[in-house]
Formats: C-alpha cells, structure tokens, sequence
C-alpha cells in the first residue's frame, strides 16, 4: 500500500519504426511519458517532432455534424494505418449535404403546417359567421387582414383612432391577440404600416380555403393532417437514413480519434537525428508487461533505469492502495499529490475518515442504507463517492450498534445487548445528560490524539530531510509534539488526580520546546552555516511574538475543533428524537410516513453535513500537519 | 438583518444565477440574424419564459426588445415585492429615474413632432407603477399637453419655467430640461438615502449613486471635450455638483486641462479607468465596466437589502444593454469581435 515505485524507462528505435511504435504507445495505460521538450532544451543537437496535425480539423467538422444529426453513435474500435483523409472528408460532407437538404424539407413542412394552424385558430374565431371567404377576400375596395397582435400594443391602438380602419379582437392567450382588422384599399398602406409598427403577425389564410368558415376549416384540417402525414415520412426517411450513416460514422469518428490521439503523442518524441526516443515512468510492477507489449518489434530498446537517475525528471506518484482505502484516494487528489519520495496518506484517511463519520452518523438502518446507496451509486453510475459510501456506512452500522440506534429507535437492539452481554438495556444513551460531557471530553481526547498523530507522521516524513529544522524545531516537529504532548498528557494525569505540573516539566517540557518553536528560522539558519538574526534580534522578536501566538492559538483551535464530532453525535440523535417524537404523535400509517421521510431527511442533511465536517477535519485539522500535496500526479497519455 | 433584507439579499443571489454566462454570450456574438438571437434567448437561457409564445421567424427586433424590458422590469418587482415598508421610497428611485426617461422622450418627439413612432416603443405596462398617466402622455402633442399630464407631480414644478407655446416646439430648451430633471432626481435620490436608510446600507447606497453621477461627469466632460470643443463654463455648468470621491478642485483641473491631460488623470484618478489615449476611446465601456464590477461585489457581500436591490439592478440593465449591443451588431452587420469588445460582463 502507498506509492508505487517507479522505473524510468527509455524507448529508442529507428525513424522508420516511429509510426509502429507510436500506436503501442497511445494505448499503453501504464506509462507515464515526459514532454521532449524537457530534453531538448537542455540538450544540443535534439529535436522535437513539429508535424502540423491534420487531422483536428477534420475530426472536428465530423462531430460537428454527428451533433447536428443528433445520433448517438455505437461503439466501435477502428486503429488502421491506411487511411484517405480525402475520402473521410467527401464522405462526411456528402452524409451532410444529405441531411441538410431532407432538414430544409422538413423545416418547411412544420412552417406550413403551423402556418396552416395558425390560419385554423383564425378561421374558427369566425366559424359561426354566415359569409363566403372568397367574397370576403375578393372584395376590391375592402381589405381584410387576420393575424395576431401582442397584447400590450392592442392597449395602443387608441392613439390611431381617427384612423380608418376597423378592429376586432376574437381571442387572447397569454402574449397575443389573435384578432383582424380591416381598411380601405386608399389607406391599406398606411394601416398596413400602423399595425406593423404595433408587431402585428399577419397569418395569411391559404388560397386553397374556399366557401364558408366552416367548409374552410375543413379543408385546413384536412391540409393539416396531409402536411402531418408527410412530414412523418420525412422524419422517418431521416431516421432511416441516420441509421444507415451511423455505423460508418462510428467507423469515421473511431479511426480520426486513433490518428489524432497518434499525432498529438508527437510531442513525447525526442528527435536524435536517425533516431528517435520517447522517455517516461512505468511502475516497477508495469516493466515486465512493457517489454512484453513491445516484444514483436525486435529493433525497439527499451532501458529501464531507477527513477532519480535523471535529475531534470520527478518521478511522478501513483498511488497503490488496498480494497478498504483506494477509493478515498479521490479525496487526497482534492488536496494534492502526494510527493514520490513522500508517503500516501490515503490510508491513514480512510481510517480516520470512516471512524469520524460513522461517530457522527452511527445508526445501524441509517448505515445500511447508506451501504446499499453507495453500492448502487458505484455498480451503476460507477461514482468513486458510492464506494466510500459502503466503507463509511460500514462503521456508522458499527457505531449504531453501539450507540444502539436503529433508524432512530433507542430500544430496538435492547434485547441484542441483553442477549449478548446480559444488559438490561444499551450500554450508552447518547441524550442523557450524564452522557453529554463524557461525549464531550472524549470528542477533545480524539483531536488531541490525532493531532499528535499527524504530528508524529510529520516528523517522519522529514526524518531524512538534509535540513533538520522542520524535524526539529517546527510546530509539527519534535519541539511541536513534545510541547503539544506534555500539555495534552498534564492535563489528562491532573484530571485524573495526578499532579504532574511541576517547575521541572514545565520548563523542559514546555517552555523550551516553545522557544525552540519561536527560534526555528534562526536556528535554522545556524544550521545552514548563516547569521541568526540578520535583519536584528528585536525586529525578529516581534514579528515571531505575533507568530508564536498564532502557533498556540492553532494547537487551542485544532484541538477544540473536534468538539463537533460530540456535536454532531448529540444533533444526529436529536435530530431522531424529533422524527420519533412526532411519529408517535401522528400515529398508525401517517406516523409510518413520518418516519420514513425523517429517516430520509436526516440521512441526506446530516449525511452530507457529517461528510463536509470531517473532510475539514482531515484537510484542516490533519493535512495542514502533515502533508503538503507538491508531488506530481501520474498520467498516462489517455489522462 | 430584517426579513426584508434576508428576502431581497437571497433571491437576487439566486435570481443572478440565471444571469447570461459568457459561453452563451459567445453563443449569441455568432448568431446571423434578430431570428437566431430570439431562438437561442428562448431555447437555451432564463429567458425561455417570456420568450415562449413567440415565433422565431417572425419576430421583430423592436418587439423583441420590448419583451426583453419587460422581463427586466418584472425581476425588479419581483425584488421589489418584498422590500420593507419604511425603506419603499428608496426602492421607488429607480420608477423615478424612468418617470424622467419617459417625460424626456416626449419632450424628444415634440421637438421633432414625430409621434408615430413613439407609440410602439411606448412602455403600458408601466402605467399601473408611475405618478402620472402614461397613455395619456402618449397623446400629448403640445408643452401645454404634457404640463396638463405631469401637473399633480414634482416635474411640473421644473418644466413650467421652460413652457413654449404651442407651434414653438423647437424651441424647447431639451439639455436645459434634461440637466434640471436628473439633478432633481439625484438631489431627491441623495435626500431620500440621507433620510431613510442608516449605516452601511446608507454608506453603501450613497457610493453606487454617488459613483454613477461622478463617473456620468467625467463622461460628460470627455465627450464635451473631444467632440464638442466647448468653453469651460458650458462644461462646469452641465456637470451635476457631486464630489465623493473626486474634490472640487480636481473637479476643476478635469475641467480645465487638455483632453490627453484630462484622460491621463482619470486613469491615475480615484477610479482608475483604464483608458486609453485613442482616437475611438468609448469611454462609456470603462464606465459601466467599473459600475459593474462594483454592483456585482455588493450582490455577493452586502449585508443590507437596498445595497442589493440597486446593486442587482445594475446588473440586470447591464445584461440588456449587452443584448441590445448584440442585436444592433447583427442589425448594422457589424463583426462579432467588435461587438464583443462593447459588452461588460
């Protein structure tokens, strides 16, 4: 568990071989390769592979029309070397220039068909009315024009009211007016222009409608339901047709993928004049399957070297962690990468993690569903957050039986405990009043652990360090966790009625770890072979005053901090309390119902509140101790 | 904080989320035509709603901006609904400032005596919120007319003192009106903040009006210089007597120096505009960029719902005016990057 080790790993070949080589390359899942401009840099006489790659664009322009077909295309897996980029392009723009030309039939039979309806809406506001719609439209001296006005501006044709023209509104909805208006043929123009200036629509009614409203609504209908029936089949000859395309198309897509991915992996090659290579890190574990992968070509090289044997490169971290902690990795990526040389605190999280939560969320039905959330989450949306939602559940299901809570009811596990270890009833009641301190203090008896903890991991992290100042004389150093400790411990043997606060322990124990906290620049200065104070001792003096003070305030803040996990297990079981107390006042199945959406409402509210605090914890609390997340992350070139 | 301030403060934080991005500001830079804009604001932004009964195809650039104003002007009542009774004169400032608009775009079309092409950009639904009636001032073809309309309100009492005869409406003095109108309005606005609002929300709300009217000097001034070439006095006079964060004497100094001196203080000045010295600076950008910039700070950080309300306005006028910006460019056939290079956002 914890970083895999690393091997540096060169591969050489002729030019020849590049293109053979590459498409290993681009599916190797196990490599992480380094720029070659890293080498080339710093090296004269080599070169970088600077082909102009043209295959973007053309990948491009096919997803463009793949999203305007709008298909969802199938899988397939297409790698060929031999390719015409000419015949990908005419074929693509021929599959367009066929959608686009079946769309515009398409887009204009909906125009007509709405406009048609439009026309109904019109012809059905007039249905009742005893007259011939070619005499109305035939008429010479009278013009006559159906459409729709927006409503605000039907208010407006007040102020045209010495004009000549009569208004009729049949219907409204919530924007429009759909309404006539009629004029002479003197003054159609000038009308025309009032009631365009108001936005008026004018919904032409089609010269195929004849007679009388009601006849004409007939034949619109009829008109509709034709337009209706082709453009059914226009759908369907385009579905047909994207049908047809889409195979091809996932054929097209697949391989332009392949070839784009190929030349972009141009910028790991490292031109050595008739030879090239490509220089990156495999896990040690990986070496093996590496040269097995690139066995068929006998004229590549493959060195493998020990991962600092080049000092222009960092190794870069993988982590390799164990069924319980791998998934919390993704909270170590939120932070930062742990360093190569480093260690992973994943592990260290996932326990601390799971413990904190399932103190704060401990229900034994609550963990269960939070067991079998997660385990949907992961199997079907493949989410890394359902796979520590078993780990979590697993603990909040043991803290439940411990606090002995099942979905809220105190008394379920009673004869459990009675049966197992001979109780009368649960050993804790997290809501009595005798519990809350005990909770309390045992919540600061847990930060003050962890902190010394992740003290103590800070120490051994920089137990190799050249430059001992951290080691020794920081707040997460030795100085720290022999001040911190000899606090933590006094207070824990007074309360216990031993008197350990003595003139001796508290100058070597306490006072001269803080002086070595409140010296640790000049100290480490001294060590470095420069002047302690270069910039004057009373100057030093107070700014590390204010600084010394901040060190003491956080060890206070970090310690108390963790008071929120008793918080949070006293709110929980409130908060459960509530749901149970007004379960019972409901009664029978409305009390049912209570119970299931408390039961809900608590787990998604305190869920996601308990999982934001602890996080905190270990970012805040534990992480500022120990870990500071500069190393560089291990990317294959598919990341 | 009040329940007021809790209401008005949450749901125009959440009302911002809703706000054009900048992706779909870039969507919007490459639409061809009033129809494309019109479909992507109804298919794929909050304007959706107001845009839903609405053909694409049909519609027209003004009545797109006519419901593009009205949206605008509901959120702000939807804001508005929930302010605290002893503040609401100074959330009615803003009906006020469009109270003046109006008056003053009467005023513009008896000059010209062009009326028929008022009627259609003529607000309505504004009636029921304003101190006069607008469909009435919609008929006004005289001074006397519209003095008849403004009479029971504070804007009589300016406009008499500039009353032509009918026939005479050329005459109308319009800078002269305009000038007295908003500095009534701004006298009346710092009034008003003086009298009802306390601590920071009073020191918040006098530095956004205080703001605009300062920066809308130095504009002023810029333009006066650059394009009108002016006598000190014409510019000392048309300016409105604010100094919050430029003194009197800087004030003066503005005044007096050279246009390039003039550009080179305001850039080292309280405001810091970035301006440039070029021959086709647009100085309103720097403007409303700064304006922007401050109004979005208070949405997120202010304590005090009026702060938040007049904030959150900026922000939504200043959203409509990118979409005007849009639809113009596509309107004149301008290129998208210089239309770009107009929006604030």
């Amino acid at each position: 568990m914890g970083i895999a080790k690393m091997k540096l790993v060169n591969i050489t070949a002729d030019n020849e071989y590049l293109s053979d080589v590459l498409l290993k390359f681009v599916d190797l899942d196990y490599f992480h390769p380094e720029l070659a401009t890293k080498f080339v840099d710093t090296v004269h006489g080599l070169t970088t592979l600077n082909e102009e790659n043209p295959i973007t664009e053309v990948l491009n322009n096919v997803q463009e029309v793949v999203a305007r077909l709008n298909v969802e295309l199938p899988q397939v897996n297409v790698r060929s070397r031999d390719y015409d980029l000419e015949e990908i392009t005419s074929y693509v723009d021929g599959v367009d220039s066929e959608f686009q030309r079946i769309d515009n039939i398409r887009q204009d039979l909906k125009k007509v068909i709405q406009e048609n309806k439009d026309a109904l809406v019109q012809i059905k506001n007039i249905e009742n009315m005893d007259l011939n719609l070619d005499d109305l439209f035939e008429c010479k001296y009278t013009k006559i024009r159906f459409g729709r006005l927006p409503i605000q501006n039907v208010e407006k044709l007040q102020y045209y009211r010495n004009r000549p023209f009569i208004f009729k509104s049949f219907s409204t909805d919530d924007t429009y007016s759909w309404c006539l208006y009629m004029t002479t043929e003197k003054y159609e123009g000038d009308v025309d222009n009032i009631f365009s200036s108001l936005y008026f629509e004018r919904i032409r009614i089609p010269e195929f409608v004849h007679g009388t409203p009601g006849r004409a609504k007939e034949s619109l209908q009829e008109e509709i339901d034709s337009d209706l029936k082709q453009l059914e089949h226009v759908e369907k000859v385009l579905d047909e047709k994207k049908e047809g395309w889409k195979e091809n198309l996932a054929k097209v897509v697949s391989e332009l993928s392949f070839l784009n991915h190929t030349y972009e992996s141009y910028k790991y090659v490292v031109g050595l004049g008739e030879r090239f290579s490509i220089t990156g890190f495999v896990a040690e574990d990986d070496v093996t399957k590496l040269k097995e992968d690139f066995q068929e070509l006998k004229e590549v090289e493959i060195e493998v070297r020990p991962a600092h044997s080049d000092k222009r490169l960092t190794p870069p971290t993988k982590l390799k962690n164990g069924w319980f902690a791998r998934p919390f990795s993704m909270f170590i990526e939120m932070y930062g990468t742990p360093e190569y040389d480093g260690f992973d605190p994943t592990p260290i999280v996932a326990i601390t993690y799971s413990v904190l939560f399932g103190m704060m969320f401990g229900d034994v039905g609550q963990g269960l569903c939070v067991i079998l959330v997660g385990w949907l989450a992961s199997k079907y949306k493949h989410m890394k957050l359902g796979d520590i939602m078993i780990r979590i559940g697993i603990f909040s299901t043991i803290f439940g039986f411990v606090f002995g809570s099942v979905f809220g009811n105190e008394t379920m596990l009673n004869p459990f405990y009675h049966a197992l270890l001979g109780l009368v009833e649960k050993p804790i009641e997290v809501m009595s009043a005798g519990f809350i301190l005990p909770l309390l203090m045992t919540a600061v008896g847990i930060g003050a652990f962890l902190n010394m903890f992740s003290i103590v991991l800070n120490i051994i992290s920089h137990s190799k360090d050249e430059n001992k100042a951290e080691f020794l004389f920081s707040q997460n150093g030795i100085a720290g966790f022999v001040f911190y400790g000899s606090i933590v411990l006094g207070v824990a043997l007074t309360a216990m009625g031993c008197k350990v606060f003595n003139i001796f322990y508290i100058v070597i124990l306490i006072v001269l770890p803080l002086v070595c906290i409140f010296l640790k620049e000049p100290l480490e200065r001294k060590l470095e072979g420069h002047e302690m104070f270069p910039e004057g001792f009373g100057s030093f003096c107070m700014e590390g005053f204010f600084e010394l003070f901040e060190i003491c305030l956080s060890y206070i803040t970090n310690t108390i901090s963790y008071l929120r996990v008793g918080g949070f297990v006293l709110s929980h079981a409130g908060m459960m309390m509530a749901v149970t107390m007004i379960m019972e006042m409901a009664g029978g199945f409305a009390g049912v119902i209570i119970g299931i959406f408390g039961n809900i409402l608590v787990m998604c509210l305190e869920g996601l509140i308990v999982g934001i605090q602890v996080l905190r914890l270990e970012f805040y609390e534990m992480f500022s101790r120990y870990f500071t997340g500069n190393g560089r992350v291990f990317k294959t070139i598919n990341d | 904080m009040n329940r007021a301030t809790g209401v008005i403060a949450s749901k125009a934080r959440s009302m911002l989320g809703s706000q054009l991005h900048v992706s779909e500001y870039e969507e919007l830079l490459h639409k061809r035509n009033v129809a494309e804009i019109a479909g992507y604001l109804k298919n794929s932004t909050a304007y959706a709603t107001a845009l839903k009964d609405v053909r694409e195809n049909y519609i027209h650039r003004g009545q797109l901006e006519d419901i593009l104003k009205k949206e605008t002007f509901r959120k702000m009542m939807t804001l508005y609904r929930y302010s605290d009774a002893s503040q609401q004169v100074y959330y009615k400032l803003h009906l006020q400032k469009i109270e003046i608009d109006l008056i003053l775009s009467r005023i513009r079309a008896l000059i010209s005596q062009s009326f028929d092409s008022t009627i259609p950009d003529l607000p309505l639904f504004l009636n029921p919120y304003i101190c006069y009636d607008l469909k009435k001032l919609g008929v006004v073809k005289t001074f006397d007319e519209l003095l008849d309309v403004i009479e029971k309100t504070s804007y009589y009492k300016v406009l008499i003192h500039y009353r032509v005869k009918k026939g005479k409406e050329k005459e109308i003095v319009y800078a002269k009106i305009e000038h007295q109108l908003l500095k009534k309005y701004f006298e009346e606005s710092f009034r008003i903040i003086d009298k009802t609002l306390r601590g920071e929300s009073r020191k918040q709300c006098y530095e956004l009006l205080a703001s605009q009217v300062e920066l809308d000097n130095i504009s002023k001034i810029y333009r006066l210089k650059k394009y009108f070439d002016v006598d000190e006095n014409v510019i000392r006079k048309s300016l409105f007597p604010v100094s919050y964060r430029i003194r009197k004497a800087a004030w003066e100094e503005l005044i007096q120096c050279s246009l390039p001196q003039f550009i080179e203080k305001v850039k080292t000045g309280p405001y810091h505009l970035p301006l440039e010295n070029s021959e086709d600076l647009y100085i309103e950008y720097f403007i409303e960029k700064y304006m922007y910039k401050l109004a979005k700070k208070n949405v997120y950080f202010a304590q005090d719902a009026p702060t938040v309300y007049s904030s959150y306005l900026i922000l939504i006028q200043t959203e409509l005016n990118n979409i005007f910006s849009i639809i113009e460019g596509v309107r004149y056939e301008a290129i998208s990057e210089d239309v770009e290079q107009l929006l604030v956002y």
